[in-house]
């Protein structure tokens, strides 16, 4: 759990104490009863959310939605290996080109310092829009259809490498790299040695949002694989087709263009689906956590 | 050591990707000895990728190399894919073009699609005859350049009755035909019965088909009614049927026959309990009527139609990419041909695997297995010709008639309500920016405005003084200027 | 140190620099014909357009409202989406349970990972004119129900609460893993002088924030005319009453092109928001670097 300051340290009093925790109680119930609502509209029955909307009360409970999920058997499983190959590769890969960077772009004494921060500023603020990186990717790298178009495009965020900076900035003082130095350290050795146990928390925080982000999209699959090779489809993609094959049978009813009958129970579907997704953050939260303590060493090394 | 590592990973990293990417490219690759023409053909996915298509289109190559010597690479895509594809200049064969998404007339005029005119006739006799009098809807300026798909060319609207309840428990007649507002009486039946039901189906997408008994010039918003003395264009709402049409929604929804949320609902398809919907479909249309799936018998009751349109002509169709290579052109019409003559290899590409996904039933049309409906589910006008299919039944007791389509194109051409003004296409591209402006305007009022929430004598007044200062009356003096030199 | 930032550059240049053709799109009417290279399609087969792809922004005499409500929800967003997750963060730091802060956490980062769309039907799940749970409860006490998609009195509200809702728990892990930076000794050395945790708040947290904080705020300055579009759009169900409190620029742009995709307007509108946002952004960056040379300390860009 995350440790920022002991017990013993904290300055609340019991009484401080337990007014913080009654309103931060509160706080976490209202942010939770929209998802508490998505999860039980998920379980309910199509004809409970027909009769009484979206209630926390419905009035029968049903699986149909997960079961409609999970019908496509294999073709599930496939697409999430592919979730997991481009979640862990997109994360990894990220890293390893933002923190370098981050890194860099924290040392007062490089002189390049200044120009990077704008070569790196520049994208956020201007970007060719979506039809010149989709002309890029597609006619000049030759991404389409390859596990790449899905983990390229992603890797690197003018905004984490600004927090990762930060974090470097005001964790690391200059006087530990350059003790580190002068014990004959080169940059590397002192990336691994000294540099990354102190900033774990940092690289946790962005592996996390990098890696849900990377979980959750769909939008590169949309754009650069075609409908032949669905064998490279993510998981969310999968999904996110499903939830727009139920959409078209529901216009098709409007337009009375279709011909099926079996209308599949949409709300609950999309419902089930946002569990899917938010189950992962709920089960892996926990984890990550851990790592969000103060670094430890600093204090020494500066007294 | 971590800068070498880091370049050494990323250099690998990059040049499989080069390599990756300029290994297959598969265009225009013809395997070995034999004369096979390979062809990209891109096709709406309405909404979704089936997913056995990539098995169906190897079973569809088998009988089109055999007899034509050409293969196809189908590929179902997205409004956007498409969009962005068109917008890149992506290489393809042939692609799915028409009045709704990826406009026909917009890229036709810009010069995006092959001109078809001489060829067709020389190379592909068969389907030119098929096609007949609607190759007019691909032609700009005379020439043509895309291929219709045939399939219901009309529109008719219909309302959709509960007929257990409407004529056997309260005893009213459902006739073949009504007017609009004819269906008053029946709603206010409903909600005597049911106060707290809503008896109209109404969603977030509106009134279907609202301005089909018009010929659309942009959107819906600059239309040419049929029944003009010299056809002229003008808004919508100097029309005075659409506006009485909307002047009785809004009575509905006032009166509680239309859900309060109407505008904000995506569906009201799971409720079967709606006794009245309204929908766009043809005569002897037989979807969502089956007895044993929604409880009561259906009887429909056509209020519309059929009104044929250059937009209505326009459903569906294939344009072949200007960029070909005449083989490649060929080879494309050859394929439409195939789809649009031979029924069997036709059932191929719009059912899927006979056995698999569909089997044919004794009177000859053809029912989706469950592999069918949940792998490869794709309407007929996405992959060619839907008249030449066999047609579908939605249940093995509950049988469509095999020969609809006969008595569809017949009805067409005894019954149907012609555009004067079919064969007009407006060049949008000198004013663009005006009609995104008015389309922006228009898109701040249509869905309430389409499910009756809100009143069309306020709402009307503000989004013509909107669209007059975003431009509107430049915009119809220069369509109206244009469709004078077309008249003469 | 430039051999450890050359891959990213490396990123950035292909993924980012060389896209960033697509801006000339702006002033382009963009022909590409299938099968050439970029470069002539760029160049050769696509007229100069100079400003029209910008007329339709003008067109709309609505404009005014359209740029004021952007501007309005960004300067809101801009400090309480600050303000607030810092003031949560700075709290939760100090609560004694661990286990519960972890929980709080979790529960509050939830929502960054819903899609508008399931956003906006949960609202819908509280406030649908029949069913919805609000209108549930004020006829149980028996109040007046309230047609809410068509009553865009309460939307400033609805929509400025939904996206705190949304982004908060994001920036305050943001903020709390910041505050994992601050060496633990000043606040032992604090607790032994007596500061009071107001005094540790004042002398400590804020100002090792500071950084990250700057960082923050400038960022979103250079976005100040873009908008969430799920948040304006899907969130209140394009319902068309409450389009005088929703209509921001991005929302004008796709309802203009959602018939007619046209990505020359899009690229002209897209060059707008970003030309301002750059502007906005040297602007504060300016400023803050006044206030830093007299303070001594650093921030976000430009050489000492």
């Amino acid at each position: 759990m995350g440790d920022f300051v002991r017990p013993a340290d904290s300055s609340y009093s019991k009484r401080t104490n337990r007014i913080v925790t009654a309103v931060f109680s509160v706080l976490s119930v209202l942010f939770f009863l929209p998802v508490l609502l998505v999860i039980i509209v998920s379980v309910s029955s199509q004809d409970s959310v027909t009769a009484v909307g979206y209630s926390y009360f419905p009035r029968e409970f049903s699986l149909e939605a997960y079961r409609y999920l999970f019908n496509s058997g294999m073709y599930l499983a496939r697409s999430f290996v592919n979730s997991v190959i481009i979640t862990i590769a997109g994360t990894a890969l990220g890293l390893i080109l933002m923190y370098p960077m981050a890194y860099a772009l924290s040392r007062r004494e490089y002189r390049m310092r200044g120009f990077l921060i704008v070569f790196i500023m520049i994208p956020m603020l201007f970007s060719g829009g979506l039809v010149a990186s989709y002309m890029v990717n597609t006619q000049l790298l030759h991404l389409k259809n390859t596990y790449f178009a899905l983990i390229f495009p992603g890797l690197c965020s003018t905004w984490y490498i600004l927090i990762m900076r930060n974090y470097f900035m005001d964790a690391l003082p200059d006087s530990l790299i350059e003790a580190a130095k002068l014990d004959g350290g080169n940059n590397f050795q002192i990336i691994t040695k000294v540099v990354i146990p102190l900033t774990k928390p940092v690289i946790m925080t962005v592996a996390v949002f990098q890696m849900f982000s990377y979980w959750n999209s769909w939008y590169p699959s949309l754009l650069y694989i075609d409908s032949n090779h669905t064998e490279l489809y993510p998981l969310q993609y999968v999904l996110v087709n499903m939830e727009r094959s139920i959409e078209t049978v529901t216009r098709d009813a409007q337009y009375l263009t279709g011909m099926q009958s079996y209308t599949p129970p949409a709300v609950t579907i999309r419902m089930a689906m946002v569990v899917l997704v938010i189950l992962p953050i709920m089960i892996l939260f926990p984890f990550f956590q851990r790592f969000l303590k103060t670094g430890m060493s600093v204090g020494a090394v500066k007294g | 050591m971590m800068k070498k590592l880091c370049s050494i990973i990323l250099i690998i990293a990059f040049t499989a990707l080069l390599v990756c990417g300029c290994g297959p490219v598969s265009r225009d690759v013809n395997s070995g000895g034999e004369e096979v023409i390979k062809l990209r053909v891109v096709t709406y996915d309405n909404g979704s990728v089936p997913l056995d298509a990539k098995e169906v289109i190897a079973a569809a190559n088998e009988v089109s190399r055999e007899k034509i010597g050409v293969e196809v690479e189908l590929e179902f895509q997205s409004k956007e894919k498409i969009n962005l594809m068109m917008a890149s200049g992506e290489y393809y064969d042939m692609v799915f073009t028409n009045s709704w998404i990826n406009s026909f007339d917009k890229n036709a005029s810009v010069g995006l699609y092959y001109d078809i005119t001489e060829a067709v006739k020389e190379v592909t006799p068969d389907l030119y005859d098929s096609i007949g009098e609607y190759w007019d809807c691909a032609k700009i300026n005379g020439r043509i350049y895309g291929i219709p798909v045939l399939k219901d060319m009309g529109s008719e609207n219909m309302y959709r009755l509960n007929a257990d309840y409407f004529e056997r428990k309260k005893g009213m007649k459902i006739p073949e035909r009504m007017t609009f507002g004819d269906i008053e009486p029946y709603l206010k039946a409903y909600k005597e019965d049911h106060p707290a039901a809503y008896p109209l189906a109404m969603d977030k997408s509106g009134l279907p088909g609202f301005s089909n008994f018009l010929e659309r010039i942009v959107e819906t918003v600059v239309v040419i009614p049929y029944d003009q003395e010299k056809p002229e264009a003008i808004a919508f709402w100097d029309n005075e049927e659409v506006m009485n049409r909307f002047r009785l929604l809004h009575k509905w929804y006032k009166a509680g026959y239309i859900q309060p949320d109407a505008a904000t609902i995506d569906s009201t398809n799971t409720d079967r309990s709606i006794p009245v919907r309204i929908g766009v479909a043809w005569k002897g249309y037989q979807g969502y009527s089956n007895p044993e799936d929604w409880g009561f018998n259906v009887k429909t009751s056509i209020y519309d139609g059929p009104y044929i349109s250059r937009t209505s002509e326009q459903g569906a169709m294939f344009a072949v990419c200007e960029a070909c290579d005449e083989e490649h052109m060929k080879a494309c019409l050859k394929y439409m041909e195939l789809l649009g003559t031979d029924r069997k290899f036709r059932d191929i590409l719009g059912y899927g695997i006979e056995g698999k996904h569909f089997e044919y039933l004794p009177n000859g049309t053809v029912f989706r297995l469950k592999a069918g409906q949940d792998r490869y589910n794709t309407r007929l006008y996405q992959t060619g010709s839907v008249v030449n299919a066999s047609v579908e039944s939605v249940s093995k007791t509950f049988l469509a008639d095999p020969d609809q389509w006969e008595k569809v194109f017949e009805e067409y051409k005894t019954d149907g309500i012609y555009s004067r003004t079919k064969g007009f296409s407006y060049d949008p591209s000198k004013k663009e920016d005006i009609i995104a402006a008015v389309l922006a305007i228009y898109n701040d009022y249509s869905t309430e405005l389409l499910t009756g929430t809100s009143d069309p004598d306020t709402v009307i007044p503000q989004m013509k003084k909107r669209m007059e200062a975003a431009g509107l009356n430049e915009l119809l003096t220069d369509i109206n200027s244009e469709l004078d030199n077309w008249l003469k | 140190m430039t051999l450890l930032a050359l891959p990213g550059m490396l990123w950035f240049i292909l993924f980012c620099y060389i896209p960033m053709f697509g801006v000339v799109f702006a002033f382009k009417q963009f022909k590409a014909r299938p099968g050439e290279s970029l470069f002539t399609n760029l160049f050769v087969n696509s007229p100069w357009a100079g400003f029209d792809n910008f007329s339709f922004l003008m067109r709309s005499s609505e404009m005014p409202k359209i740029m004021f409500n952007t501007i309005f929800y960004n300067v809101i967003f801009l400090i309480a989406g600050i303000a607030v997750p810092v003031v949560l963060a700075v709290f939760l730091t100090e609560v004694h349970g661990k286990r519960f802060s972890g929980v709080v956490q979790m529960v509050m980062l939830l929502p960054y990972f819903l899609s508008w769309v399931i956003v906006g039907y949960c609202l819908y799940g509280f406030l649908a004119t029949d069913e919805g749970q609000i209108n549930h409860i004020l006829s149980l006490l028996g109040l007046k129900t309230v047609q809410w998609y068509q009553s865009p009195q309460y939307w400033r509200g609805i929509l400025i609460g939904t996206g705190l809702w949304k982004s908060v728990g994001y920036s305050m892990v943001i903020y709390l893993c910041s505050i994992t930076a601050i060496d633990r000794s000043l606040y032992e050395g604090a607790a032994l002088d007596g500061a009071t945790f107001l005094d540790r708040v004042r002398y400590i947290t804020v100002p090792m924030l500071r950084t990250t904080i700057t960082t923050i705020f400038i960022l979103n300055i250079g976005s100040i005319l873009t908008s969430d579009f799920g948040l304006f759009y899907q969130v209140p169900m394009d319902s068309n009453s409450l389009q005088p409190v929703t209509q921001t620029l991005d929302v004008y742009v796709y309802k203009a092109l959602m018939q007619q995709a046209n990505f020359n307007y899009s690229a002209a509108a897209s060059f707008l928001q970003s030309t301002v946002g750059c502007m906005l952004l040297l602007i504060s960056q300016a400023v803050i670097n006044h206030l830093k040379n007299k303070e001594g300390s650093e921030y976000i860009a430009g050489e000492q």
